[in-house]
């Protein structure tokens, strides 16, 4: 113990052997290892197996096929399929997410009594793991007894049960159903957040000039919410292009493939059928179209920006 | 004028208990299902004589106490291992500069935006090989993985609203770089860190996508994987599988709530420029 204080004394009193660059790089060392180890080597591995002939089931029937896996997936009417059940996925509910969190988030910021209370039972899903709204919902509106199908009916808006889960017109409604009872909370609250920040200085001028309520929010709230509301909105759809867990519990893909989304069809290609070449490369054009979508969006955004400058 | 405001006000109540209703009714309905016998559970009422059976069962007939223990083991280690190493990275990220450390920060942010999938295909290959599939070390492993950049870009947050100044006067006074990190740094980083801490917690407690395929027997199977296994035409009924679901989503509900001042701040890491 003696020995111990005597040295960091020593060593305090004199200049530091190695300089500030090389002690900030030993301090963030092993999470750069374990980083290149687990996730970046891994990833290269995949790209690899891309262009491999690569079923774990027929391990003699492997070898170089170049750009053939790929070629395979962008003209396979299954893999578009799946793309286009993921972009209305993530469109339609990240739309709607955002609409109701929106209204949600003007309607906390009108209140003073009871805010906190409201925001705290509001959020309540926020965390949720996807796999238990994917199981609670698949349990409310299961057709022949859920609780959806009996309120709609007893409100006499249908007249027989509707086949939520099972019919291939409702089925991805279904699972965006879900995905909006989980997510609105994270739009609420962020919008919720942006719109309690804004200074009240310009509102009370806004009120001296007579602005009208809807006048107040398209040219004064809106633009100063921008910045929260592209946050949101990248974080969100950036999320939900990788739906996966729902799925697999409300659906499973189906019926015949009508909530096959790109996360799911990767894994019923490499997990279920085990061709894990053809997964690996399908899981790269998944990560392409998100690279190219994030930079649309922020193209969209700035060019946005531009204009109002 | 004032009664029009009134009215108007009266709305927005109503359309917040509206919207109360959607977002926690839901799952009052799965607790109250929880209370239920099998023949009851699809009446839409009150459970006759409300009880615990169903938890009873399922805790006496399937091993959802070892799914839970697995979860439990799984979440807490990825919390030491991911916090532990993501914190002295992202202290040495936002004190210090070195080469390739912008680099390495911000490409942490891309891998983060990587869809699990993408990991899942050589994680079960590279797993395989070295006899990880269906442990729990290789859950560990690919969920502290994930919440690596996570950690990094949370604590950055919080790291960053340490006054430098301080820091500088302790190095002043005589304190090495590491005595600064233990007298100043870690008593003050002590409520972000407990913060990201129970993130990174609900992160792998809810981590479904890997475990689904990286821990499908008894010895590594996590909770999510065990529900999803024992969906109804498993033979599983609402009742049992209700209770089971409320078992797993408790400790989610009690950490939220500990946790929502910083909700925006732990669900946005790293997507707000800092």
């Amino acid at each position: 113990m003696q020995k111990l204080i005597t040295v960091e004394k020593r060593r305090s009193n004199t200049k530091p052997q190695v300089s500030d660059g090389t002690f900030g790089f030993l301090m963030s060392l092993p999470t750069f290892v374990f980083m290149t180890a687990v996730l970046v080597y891994p990833l290269g591995y995949a790209f690899v197996k891309s262009f491999h002939d690569f079923n774990l089931l027929m391990p003699h029937r492997s070898g170089f096929i170049g750009l053939g896996n790929y070629i395979t997936a962008l003209t396979s009417r299954e893999f578009r399929f799946a793309v286009k059940n993921t972009v209305f996925f993530t469109l339609v509910s990240v739309g709607i997410e955002f609409v109701l969190g929106l209204c949600i988030a003007l309607m906390l910021a009108r209140i003073k009594k009871f805010r906190g209370l409201f925001r705290t039972l509001l959020v309540t899903p926020i965390m949720m793991a996807p796999i238990v709204a994917g199981f609670m919902w698949r349990f409310l509106l299961s057709d022949q007894f859920g609780l959806v199908n009996h309120l709609l009916m007893s409100l006499r808006l249908i007249n027989q049960p509707l086949r939520w889960l099972t019919s291939r017109q409702l089925a991805m409604w279904s699972v965006i159903i879900a995905d909006v009872w989980k997510t609105t909370p994270f739009m609420m609250l962020m919008l919720l957040t942006g719109l309690l920040s804004l200074p009240e200085e310009i509102m009370q001028a806004a009120d001296i000039d007579g602005a009208s309520g809807w006048q107040k929010f398209r040219y004064i709230k809106l633009p100063l919410l921008k910045p929260v509301i592209q946050v949101a909105l990248l974080v969100r759809l950036m999320d939900a292009f990788r739906i996966f867990g729902m799925v697999f519990v409300m659906t499973y893909g189906g019926p015949a493939n009508h909530t096959d989304t790109l996360s799911f069809f990767i894994y019923r290609k490499g997990f279920i059928e085990f061709e894990v070449g053809y997964a690996a490369a399908a899981a790269f054009v998944m990560i392409g179209l998100m690279a190219l979508g994030g930079l649309l969006l922020l193209y969209l955004m700035n060019r946005g920006a531009r204009d109002e400058a | 004028m004032r009664r029009r405001e009134k009215w108007q006000l009266g709305l927005v109540y109503l359309g917040l208990i509206v919207a109360v209703i959607f977002f926690v009714g839901p799952l009052v309905y799965l607790f109250i299902t929880s209370l239920k016998p099998a023949v009851e559970v699809f009446d839409f009422s009150l459970p006759s004589s409300p009880s615990l059976r169903n938890y009873r069962a399922i805790v006496n007939e399937y091993p959802v106490l070892v799914y839970l223990c697995n979860s439990s083991i799984v979440s807490l280690t990825t919390c030491v291992l991911g916090v532990g190493l993501g914190a002295l990275a992202s202290y040495a990220f936002t004190r210090y500069r070195f080469r390739f450390s912008h680099t390495m920060h911000y490409s942490a942010l891309v891998l983060r935006m990587l869809p699990g999938m993408a990991l899942l295909i050589p994680f079960y290959l590279l797993f395989s090989k070295y006899g990880l599939v269906d442990t729990k070390f290789g859950l560990i492993l690919s969920n502290t993985a994930f919440n690596l950049p996570f950690v990094m870009w949370t604590l950055h947050g919080f790291f960053r609203e340490i006054p430098i100044e301080l820091e500088e006067a302790a190095k002043i006074d005589g304190c090495s770089r590491l005595g600064v990190l233990k007298h100043i740094i870690w008593p003050l980083a002590i409520p972000g860190i407990a913060v990201t801490t129970i993130f990174v917690f609900i992160n792998s407690w809810n981590e479904f996508d890997f475990a689904v395929v990286l821990a499908s027997t008894d010895v590594a199977k996590t909770m999510p994987v065990a529900l999803a296994g024992m969906m109804p035409e498993y033979g599983i009924n609402w009742d049992h599988l209700s209770a089971a679901g409320m078992l797993y989503i408790v400790p989610t509900l009690i950490l939220t709530f500990i946790v929502q001042r910083h909700l925006v701040q732990g669900l946005t890491a790293g997507a707000v420029k800092g």
